[in-house]
Parts: C-alpha cells; structure tokens; sequence
C-alpha cells in the first residue's frame, strides 16, 4: 500500500527533530550551560550555525536540547492523558446510560468547561512552575479529550455482532473491552495521540513562555522565545529559530496524524 | 424503438473481467428481472448504464436508450439523462434519502435539478402511495417506515417520467408485506407510464412475479435470457437449474424431538421507556414484548416470525440473558436465565447471527474466535483439537485454524459461525437470520448443515426470520409474531397452509411464490 504523502513529510519533520533531540544526549555542538559574554548575540556564522543569544549560548545547541524538553513533556502528558482517559472512555461504553457513564462524560464536560492554559498556570501557580507540574498540567487536559474519542468509537463496537457473541460466550464487559474493542480503536487512538502530541509541545511552549514550564539553566523553546521579545528589533534570529522549531515541530506532527488516519481508516483507504 | 438495447457490455476494473458481453432489449412498459447471486455482476450492470462505475473501470460495448448511446456520454450529458431519462431506485431505504429534509423538499429538488416535471411534489408522493392527509410532503424520513421511504425513493425516480426506471434490490431490506406492496406499486407504475423496468434481484420469487423477461446472470455473463415463464419452465442452462434447486431446496432432517423442553419461556414482558411529551413526563411504555410463552423441546426446531419491530430481537436477546426481563421468566433445562448468568447455564446455548461480516473480531484468528465460548468452559487441554473437530463438523479444514476472518467468504463465514456455536456442544441454539445474508446456493448448503449438525448432536435450533420460506424448510413448529406478541403457533406445515390468524395470513399471501406449474421437476 502507497503511503500518503503527508505522512511522509510528517515523519520526516518529526524525525529530524527526535533526533535532535536524541543527539543532544551525547553531542551538541557547543555546551548548553556554557556562557559566554564576549561572544553574545552573534548572527549565525560557520561557529555558531544558528548564532548565539544574549549570554553568547548556542542557539542550535538550545534548540536540541529544548527539542529534549518539549518531546519528554509532551509524551509524558499524553501518555498520562491516554493511560487515564482511555479507560474512562472504555467504562463509559461499556455501562452506556448508566449513571457511571453520566458521571464520566459530564465529569469531561466539567474539565473541558474550563480555559485549559489557564488552569495549567493555575496549577503551576500553586504547585510551583517546573517541568513535572507542566506535564501534570497538561497530561489532565489530554485525558477528557481521550475519554471521549475513545467512548465514541467503542460505542459503535458495542452494537457489533462479535461483541454480542463475546457475551453469550460468557464474557465480562471489562474482558470484552480489553479484548475486542480496545485493539479494534487503538488505531484511532494512535492518530488522536499523535495530534495531541503535537497540542502537547505548544501547552509546553505556552507555559514556558510564561515563565511556568521548565526551570533554568535547563533550555526550553517557548522560554527561548521569552527572552529574545526584548531583543527582536536587533537581533530577530533569536526569536526566529526557536520559533520554527515549534512550527516545524507541531506541522510535522499534524501532518503525520493526517496521514496516519488515512493509512489506518479503511474508509478512507478505499476512496483512495 | 424508444427501449434500452445493451450490446456487447463489457466492463474491467483495474484488468479484471467483471462483466463479459452482456446484451438484452428491453421494449418501453416492459419488466426485465436481471437474476444472479452476489458478485454475479447484476449491480454493475445497472452501474454502468448509469455512469456510476468505481474509478480504474473501463467500459466496452453499446448501451443505446431512444436514440443516445450511454456509454458514449461525459459526465456532463449523463447527469442530463440521470433522472430525466433514467431513474434509479437502491435497496436501503434507510440511507437513500437526507434526514434533514423533508420529503416533499427531496421530491421537489429532483425536479428543480431538471427544470420541472409535468406533476408538482404533493402529487408524486400521492402518485406512490402515501396519503397526504395522514404522510404528507411535509414529513421528514425518520417519521416514516422503511416501505413508506422506500415510496419516496420512488417518487424521486419517477419525478420527470424518465423512460428507464432501474431498480436494485428494491425491496431486499423490506418485510414481506411491505416488499408485496412496493412490488405492486412499482408494477402499476410501468404499465401506466409507460417506462420499462430493470428489476435487479437475487430473489427468483419476486421476479416469476412481476417481471415479463428475465436474465440470469453468473460470473459477469448472461446465461440464460427469455419471456419468464419459458426460462422457468425449461431452465435449459445448469446454473439456472442449480438456482432453482438451492431455492426450493428442503433439508432431510433426521427429525427426533423428544419433547423433552429445553428452552421454557414463560410470560415474558419488556418494555421501555415511552417517548419524552415534556421536560418531565413521559408517554406509555413501549411494550416491545407483551407475555410471550414458547418451548423448545430436544431436537426440536423452532421458529419464530415476524416483521420488523415486532418484538423479534428484544426476545431474543432476554432469551440469551443479555437483558434483564420486566416480567416472566426464561429457563434453560430447568435453569431460570437471568442476568448476570452464570457460566453453567449459559454454556448450554449459543447463538449464530445474521452478519456474516459483522460475527468476528476481525484481528482474531479462526481458532481464537472459534474457541471463544471455551471462556464458559474453562479451556480444555485439547481445545485446538475439539476447534479442529467443529471446523470438520461444518465443512472447512483444519488448517483453516490459522487464517484470519477476512480470507473467508460469506458462506464460510456463517459456517466457522455455526463452529463456534458448536464448540462446546450446547442443547440449543439460536439462529438469528442466520442464513438471511445468504445467496440461495449457499443458503441452501447451510441448511442441510444446520440438518445434520442436528442429527449428530441432537441440538435444538430457535430459528428467528422475517422469511417464512425458510422457516418452511427446516422447522417442525413456528410461533408468529406481532407487535410484541405471539398470535399464533402451531406446526409449520399446518399454520403456513392454513394460517388462522388474520395477520399470519396476510403474512403468508404476502410471501412472493413461483407459480407451482412452473416448478415441475425437470428431468435434465
């Protein structure tokens, strides 16, 4: 089966910058940490390929290792949003109608009721501003949003005749969706992960823009960019750079969910 | 000569034949019934007289109504001759009209399409059938059933008298009363407009019917073509005599019921909540079954019949403990079946659906899903062996053990249905329109493997259909259902020759017959 295109573009950008991020364990081109005022603010030169900011840090070197922060905040919060959400929305299928199930859908209604980057600084406001409240933050939002994506799809397996055939075979609910429905809408869930993903690394970006995400000396993109706004009439690169890693970032991540679903949806697949 | 004349049709898609050198004539005011199981490529004719063919098809031939050669056409001129010249009508009514618009809206917008029609809409819907007092344009399709949707779906195809009304399925997904009436309507509508009719069917019944030629299709080709009741009579060609076989087909049973019950259903009621009149209050309850009492005996078979709605499926899902009951009580050799049920009883029945494509997780592989019922049991040692044994027992090879459900046909599909049902040796099963989906060959093989499976291991069978012809076959007793009760039983032969209740004889007149002359056995 051909690939579509936008997912090869999609895995292409992100994979460039996991490895980034990857490299950035063993090898960046410049030290992080190390500051250097005799060299600040450089334009970008053979040296330093992306220029130095206002302390003389490299900026490709920020920008791999910031690619290390927001992948590890982002995929902490959707795992946290998935291992939490998607349970919710199996039980929620699985006892349609009752009042468990209004209690996890309006419990979701209630979460999503609120602005979800304000309650992220609500919550780093009180617990602190550092990378784990930010995950913690943003891994509450993700989950309704799981919850509900996954109570939708396993509502439609609920109606299937193998379902009902797992029952008179005896089954459980709880076996019955552990069984058959969560791997007939893991791939809904995959597509749904990659774009929350990519949700992820902007909450991230947002929140430590504002200060409340990851704590100095440790590089951030969205911190990047707060401390380049003073500088940008003379020195735009950096305000630039970090600000197309996340465009880069977030487009490849988006691409690759569209490309996924329409890899994995049958439907789709066949008007192709 | 204003008809349709198809010559040399032929159709490959991406390089493979799926129509080979399909031609026939059809005069204006006559019923051509194009017969064939599925694949047979009767649909894709219609398709490509239509111009709907899927993308990478490649067309050859001639298709010439009046005096315009279809498949000479681009898109452009054939949505002038679509609904103008030819009119489509399609088997689910469910899905063919837009539930945010209300019918007379529909009927209306197919005539705007092509500048107006001689008849307005209120017109046309009465023209099908549907009072204006009681079902008038201003309804919308989820008020209506699916017999009166399918009328719309008719007043739409008709609006502009186009000369070609193409009919496919039309009345598969119908109940019989209802598939009687809309068999009714579409032929009074041929013979005073004028316009001819290609009935596309798997059901020869329906064609001995209505229609004044038929054409059997098999594997892309016409086989056999002619004035209906010669090809009846003479069935010159194997495939047409293999059909008319597997449709009159009657399973020998080794019949032994020992009266001994199995099944006790006893005063069932279900019902649920009415319809919401207000914020707070609420209309009766809907009495989806109403006091039902049957029994099963060992080695009996039993069926149930009743039109959509009529209760059918709620029963059936109370007598297999999915449901909690309001009143009464369902009990399994003695066992009272009420949910949760426990494993013990429940392991004495299984059940076979209709879906031959829906029954099966379709990233399990054959002898996961077979042996799922073994949950019941407790896994023996030698489950792969005993799943080898029920996949034997229906007709497939061991081996097939290690297949995914996709590799299989429809057919094969409702048989690893029944292996599973019969993998832990239940004393009833319930057939659910377990051999509806079907086309009639194959149909036909299922019953006498429901047959046998019963003689060798003394099942019982429930057999729920809306289709009398098949209960005919194959059970000792049927129970008639309507709304929500039984008002009727006894055995089949004496309640469908003789049907006392009023409704069951409408059921049984309704039931679409090949004349019995016609049916003679032919000595080829």
């Amino acid at each position: 089966m051909r690939w579509p295109l936008s997912l090869i573009v999609g895995l292409a950008l992100s994979g460039v910058f996991a490895a980034a991020a990857l490299v950035s364990f063993v090898w960046t081109p410049w030290p992080v940490e190390g500051i250097s005022v005799a060299s600040r603010l450089q334009t970008p030169s053979l040296s330093h390929w992306l220029g130095t900011d206002h302390l003389g840090r490299d900026i490709l070197s920020m920008i791999m290792v910031g690619a290390r922060t927001s992948i590890a905040v982002a995929v902490v919060a959707v795992g946290v949003g998935m291992v939490l959400g998607v349970p919710l929305g199996l039980l929620a299928a699985a006892v349609r109608g009752s009042w468990l199930d209004d209690l996890v859908m309006r419990g979701n209604d209630l979460i999503f009721a609120f602005p979800s980057l304000v309650i992220a600084i609500l919550i780093t406001a009180v617990f602190g501003p550092s990378a784990v409240n930010a995950i913690l933050a943003i891994g509450i939002f993700n989950t309704p949003v799981f919850a509900r994506v996954t109570r939708g799809a396993a509502l439609s397996l609920w109606t299937l005749d193998y379902v009902r055939a797992a029952r008179v075979a005896g089954k459980g609910r709880a076996r019955i969706s552990a069984e058959h429905v969560l791997p007939n809408i893991a791939n809904l869930l995959i597509v749904q992960g990659t774009i929350q993903f990519s949700l992820g690394i902007l909450a991230e970006a947002a929140l430590s823009y504002v200060g409340l995400g990851a704590q100095p000396p440790l590089p951030s993109w969205g911190r990047m960019l707060a401390d380049s706004q003073t500088m940008i009439s003379f020195a735009p690169h950096l305000a630039v750079f970090p600000g197309l890693a996340i465009v880069l970032t977030v487009l490849g991540l988006n691409l690759m969910g569209d490309g996924l679903r329409d890899l994995l949806d049958p439907r789709l697949r066949r008007a192709r | 000569m204003s008809g349709l004349d198809v010559g040399g049709l032929s159709v490959t898609i991406h390089g493979t034949a799926v129509l080979t050198d399909v031609s026939f004539k059809m005069a204006p005011g006559e019923i051509l019934g194009l017969v064939g199981e599925s694949g047979s490529g009767k649909s894709m004719t219609a398709l490509a007289l239509m111009g709907l063919l899927p993308r990478g098809a490649e067309v050859d031939g001639r298709a010439v109504l009046g005096k315009t050669d279809l498949l000479s056409l681009d898109e452009r001129a054939m949505c002038r001759v679509r609904g103008r010249e030819i009119g489509m009508i399609f088997q689910e009514p469910m899905t063919a009209l837009n539930p945010l618009q209300t019918i007379g809206a529909q009927v209306a917008e197919a005539l705007a399409i092509h500048g107006g029609g001689a008849r307005g809409a209120g017109e046309l819907l009465a023209r099908v059938g549907l009072d204006p007092d009681r079902i008038g344009p201003g309804r919308y399709p989820h008020e209506l059933s699916g017999g009166q949707r399918q009328r719309v779906a008719i007043a739409i195809a008709i609006a502009l008298s186009p000369r070609l009304l193409v009919a496919d399925e039309p009345t598969t997904a119908l109940d019989v009363t209802s598939q009687a009436e809309i068999l009714d309507l579409l032929c009074d509508l041929v013979r005073d407009e004028g316009m001819g009719l290609l009935l596309i069917t798997h059901d020869l019944a329906v064609v001995a019917g209505i229609a004044d030629r038929v054409a059997v299709m098999q594997e892309g080709r016409i086989v056999e073509a002619g004035a209906t009741e010669a090809v009846f009579r003479t069935r010159s060609h194997p495939y047409t005599r293999a059909l008319f076989a597997a449709s009159s087909h009657v399973p020998k049973r080794i019949a032994a019921p020992s009266g001994v019950p199995v099944l006790t259903v006893d005063g069932v009621r279900r019902h649920y909540p009415g319809p919401r009149k207000g914020l707070l209050r609420r209309g009766a309850p809907v009495r989806a079954v109403d006091g039902v009492s049957l029994g099963v005996g060992r080695g009996e078979s039993v069926g149930l019949v009743g039109e959509s709605g009529c209760g059918k499926s709620t029963l059936t899902r109370a007598i297999l403990g999915l449901d909690a009951l309001d009143a009464g009580q369902v009990a399994l050799c003695g066992d009272a079946v009420m949910p949760p049920v426990p494993g013990e009883v429940r392991r004495r029945m299984q059940v076979v659906f209709q879906d031959p494509f829906g029954s099966f997780d379709p990233r399990w592989r054959v002898d996961r899903l077979v042996a799922e019922p073994f949950h019941l049991t407790g896994y023996p040692e030698d489950w792969r062996d005993k799943v080898a044994h029920a996949l034997v027992a229906v007709g497939l090879k061991p081996r097939d053990m290690e297949k995914y459900i996709h590799e299989f046909s429809g057919g094969q599909r409702q048989r690893i249905a029944i292996a599973r049902a019969i993998v832990i040796r239940p004393d009833l099963v319930i057939l659910d329109e377990a051999v509806s989906a079907l086309d009639v060959r194959v149909r036909a093989q299922i019953l006498d493997l429901l047959a046998d499976l019963q003689g060798e291991f003394g099942l019982s069978y429930l057999f729920i259909s809306h289709d009398l012809s098949v209960v005919r076959s194959i059970t000792d007793r049927v129970l008639v259902m309507q709304a929500g009760r039984i008002v009727e039983a006894g055995p089949t032969e004496r309640v469908l020759a003789a049907p006392e209740h009023p409704y069951t004889r409408r059921l049984v007149a309704a039931v679409p017959v090949i004349p019995a002359g016609w049916i003679t056995p032919q000595s080829a």
